[in-house]
């Protein structure tokens, strides 16, 4: 797994990258248009606080609605309108009757839109309680609403209508417009852009080197995983099919990969615990019953040694010598059990003939065969093929099979021993059986004849020559072979043990 | 007859009762035992004197027996050597990598099994000693020739490779061709080990054997099975 081959695109700190770019210029737009918004609306306020009382000058220096019939005073207001508009020309002047409607400008009629203007705003701003900017109706916009300065108009006290200013009118609109191009506009857009470039350049930077420090992380358990821990003879099941993405995918998915690597060990731990302390104490069941023989005789011969008989002697000695035999035979049995159970049993696999070993290690048994009588009987189907296992473990397996049979089998008995293939067609599997004509096995003690110790229920019949561990061993020899025992048996009909081997190496 | 009148023996061993126990009947047997208790004392005695058999214990303290073992050989003087092993570990190694040694022996062992075995490996040094040398060193059959000094084998004008055991087997097939021998006659005469449950291993050579010497393996002709019986080397099927 190479975050190399995944390209550019995909490491960490690139997609860190990539997010800083995608904020910070998000960011960047986002203060561009709220400066603009806000930079109007900071003018009209700076607008309207400077000019708030402008209105109120000019109904004080000029009579705009005659004192005797409330009408508009036109010379007034066009004069007032001329020195407007070379004061400041971005102001508009309407005089409002008391109703809010327009009575007085000097505009073009057709250029007035609205001519009615809220009452309330005007009234707000004149009671100084209005929160600059505070805006309303422009007459001559259709929809746009201003900054606007407002005074009453009054005569002798009485109130006659209202000065309606606004404080940036069409002109102001024009201009505005016409600004698309500003130099201080253009001044405020660069510079944004290089505050957010030179934040772009310093996050990416910072980001590398921050996401080195995962990278080195993420690297050395990738080693670790991929190396060292092979050295312990452990290897992990990493999914790379899940292509990772980037230094986090990798550490997360190494990570998955070592616990359960670890939770695994933890789970084998445990058995082999079991299987030791059932191992402790099955042996010590068993090893108890020869050895409380050999010590109690030899301690009779002790303490009886002057007044025994030669006899007598000679006989507690040899059941002494035979108990340590059968301690000595179980204990092999035993630890060579262990050692095939144990999580680190090998088996060395090689091609051989199974009829050339058969024949060998039945000529081993040659005497029992004799003594007893008993024919056996080996027949190849298969012509001696060549079959993969491990040489040693499979002349273990028949030796325990074959002695079992001889010394379940009465005198004159007979025992077969067959080769034919697993599957009517294929030869890729062989399968092997070893039936006897001897006392057979009960129906209720057949599944547990591989149990290690197994006594079957006619204990008056204790043989021995077995260690009840001889099964046990068989099986587990198979197991490591991956391929299974089974038998078959009635009472005083024999028994038939079938298991199969490969023609073909693993 | 006795043939250990006047052996001389030493036992390296650091359990006294066994040491005692061997000790014990080797001498009833007319043979002469020293003892060494460790593995130093065992390293100077096995080179200071000339001894007829070395019985060494594998677990000692100090310099095990089977680094004597490979000291002893390294000397040069040929003395026979039994190893006592205790642990299945230790078995496999004297096993596998074929230390030198002329027997061994696990504990527990039966002590009439022991002193047969050490019969057996006195016989096989007398008879070492009374056979005229060879009047070949090159054994012939057919196409098939067994230089014994240069431990080299040709069939059909190319060399064989052969690891030393495979060698010995070759040899002890072709010095009586056409016999059929039983597997463990052959353990016993080429491995001296006649041991239960290491049989497979001729089984094992019998195998690699023929995959280097035969044109089919799976059906051999020259290193054939007779059925029931044992093994030969068929004379008439090697390759002229």
């Amino acid at each position: 797994m190479n975050l190399v081959h995944n390209g550019f695109m995909r490491t960490f700190s690139t997609r860190l990258s990539l997010a800083l770019v995608m904020i910070v210029v998000a960011v960047g737009i986002g203060v561009f248009v709220s400066s603009q918004a806000g930079m109007r609306s900071y003018y009209e306020e700076f607008n309207q606080k400077l000019n708030s009382s402008i209105a109120m000058y000019i109904t004080g220096e000029y009579q705009l609605i005659q004192q005797e019939n409330d009408t508009i005073n036109q010379e007034v207001l066009t004069s007032l309108a001329q020195t407007a508009m070379v004061i400041n020309p971005g102001v508009e002047v309407y005089v409002l009757d008391t109703a809010g409607n327009i009575i007085g400008h000097n505009f073009p009629v057709q250029s007035i839109l609205h001519n009615t203007i809220p009452l309330q705003p005007l009234l707000t701003f004149i009671a100084g309680s209005a929160q600059y900017p505070f805006r309303s109706i422009d007459p001559r916009h259709s929809q746009l609403e201003k900054v606007f300065s407002a005074s009453e108009i009054r005569n002798d006290g009485v109130l006659q209508g209202y000065l309606y200013v606004i404080l940036g009118g069409e002109v102001y609109d024009n201009i505005e417009d016409g600004l698309n191009n500003s130099t201080s506009r253009t001044m405020v857009f660069i510079s944004i852009l290089v505050i957010v470039l030179a934040a772009l350049i310093t996050g990416i930077i910072l980001f590398r080197v921050l996401v080195r420090r995962l990278s080195h992380l993420s690297q050395r358990m990738q080693s670790f995983t991929d190396t060292e821990l092979n050295l312990f003879g452990l290897e992990t099941n990493i999914n790379d099919d899940a292509a990772p993405k980037d230094e986090i995918d990798l550490l997360t998915s190494t990570f998955e990969g070592l616990t359960a690597k670890v939770t695994e060990q933890f789970t084998l731990l445990h058995e082999a615990d079991n299987i030791k302390r059932e191992l402790i104490s099955n042996v010590s069941h068993d090893l108890r019953t020869p050895l409380a023989n050999i010590q109690g005789y030899l301690e009779t011969l002790l303490i009886k040694n002057s007044t025994l008989s030669e006899p007598d002697r000679l006989k507690y000695l040899q059941t002494a010598m035979k108990s340590s035999r059968r301690l000595g035979l179980l204990i092999s049995d035993l630890f060579e059990l262990s050692k095939l159970e144990s999580n680190q049993a090998q088996v060395n696999i090689e091609a051989f003939s199974l009829a050339e070993l058969i024949y060998d290690t039945v000529q081993e048994f040659q005497l029992e065969l004799d003594t007893k009588k008993i024919i056996l009987e080996i027949c190849d189907s298969q012509n001696n093929t060549q079959v993969y296992a491990d040489i040693g473990l499979i002349q273990r397996v028949f030796e325990n099979l074959i002695r079992n049979a001889i010394a379940y089998t009465p005198e004159h008995g007979k025992v077969v021993l067959r080769i034919e293939p697993l599957l009517k067609n294929s030869n890729r599997d062989l399968k092997v059986s070893i039936s006897d004509t001897g006392r057979g096995i009960k129906e209720e003690d057949l599944p547990h004849i591989f149990d290690r110790f197994y006594s079957n229920s006619d204990r008056s019949r204790q043989d021995v020559t077995s260690t009840g561990l001889g099964l046990a061993i068989v099986k587990r020899i198979l197991e490591l072979h991956d391929t299974k025992i089974s038998v078959d048996s009635r009472p005083d009909q024999g028994a038939c043990f079938e298991f199969s081997l490969s023609t073909q190496a693993a | 007859m006795s043939c250990m009148d006047n052996k001389r023996i030493l036992i390296v061993e650091d359990q006294e009762d066994i040491a005692d126990l061997l000790k014990l009947h080797l001498s009833d047997l007319g043979a002469e035992v020293t003892i060494a208790a460790d593995g130093h004392a065992g390293m100077r005695l096995s080179c200071a004197k000339k001894w007829d058999l070395l019985i060494l214990d594998i677990q000692l303290p100090g310099p095990s027996g089977l680094e004597i073992c490979r000291s002893v050989r390294r000397n040069g003087q040929y003395v026979p050597i039994l190893l006592l092993t205790s642990r299945s570990s230790e078995l496999d190694r004297v096993l596998g990598f074929d230390i030198g040694a002329d027997d061994y022996i696990t504990k527990p062992f039966s002590v009439m099994e022991l002193i047969a075995r050490i019969k057996a490996v006195f016989r096989r040094m007398d008879a070492i000693d009374k056979t005229a040398p060879p009047s070949q060193d090159i054994i012939r059959i057919g196409s098939l020739s067994i230089d014994e000094k240069l431990r080299k084998v040709e069939l059909k004008n190319s060399t064989i490779e052969l690891t030393a055991k495979e060698f010995d087997l070759l040899r002890h097939f072709s010095a009586q061709p056409d016999r059929v021998f039983r597997r463990s006659e052959l353990l016993d005469s080429v491995w001296g080990y006649g041991h239960d449950g290491y049989e497979h291993t001729v089984n094992s050579h019998i195998n690699r054997l023929r995959a280097k010497m035969e044109d089919d393996p799976n059906n051999p002709s020259i290193i054939v099975t007779v059925w029931g019986v044992g093994y030969k080397l068929d004379s008439s099927k090697v390759p002229q």
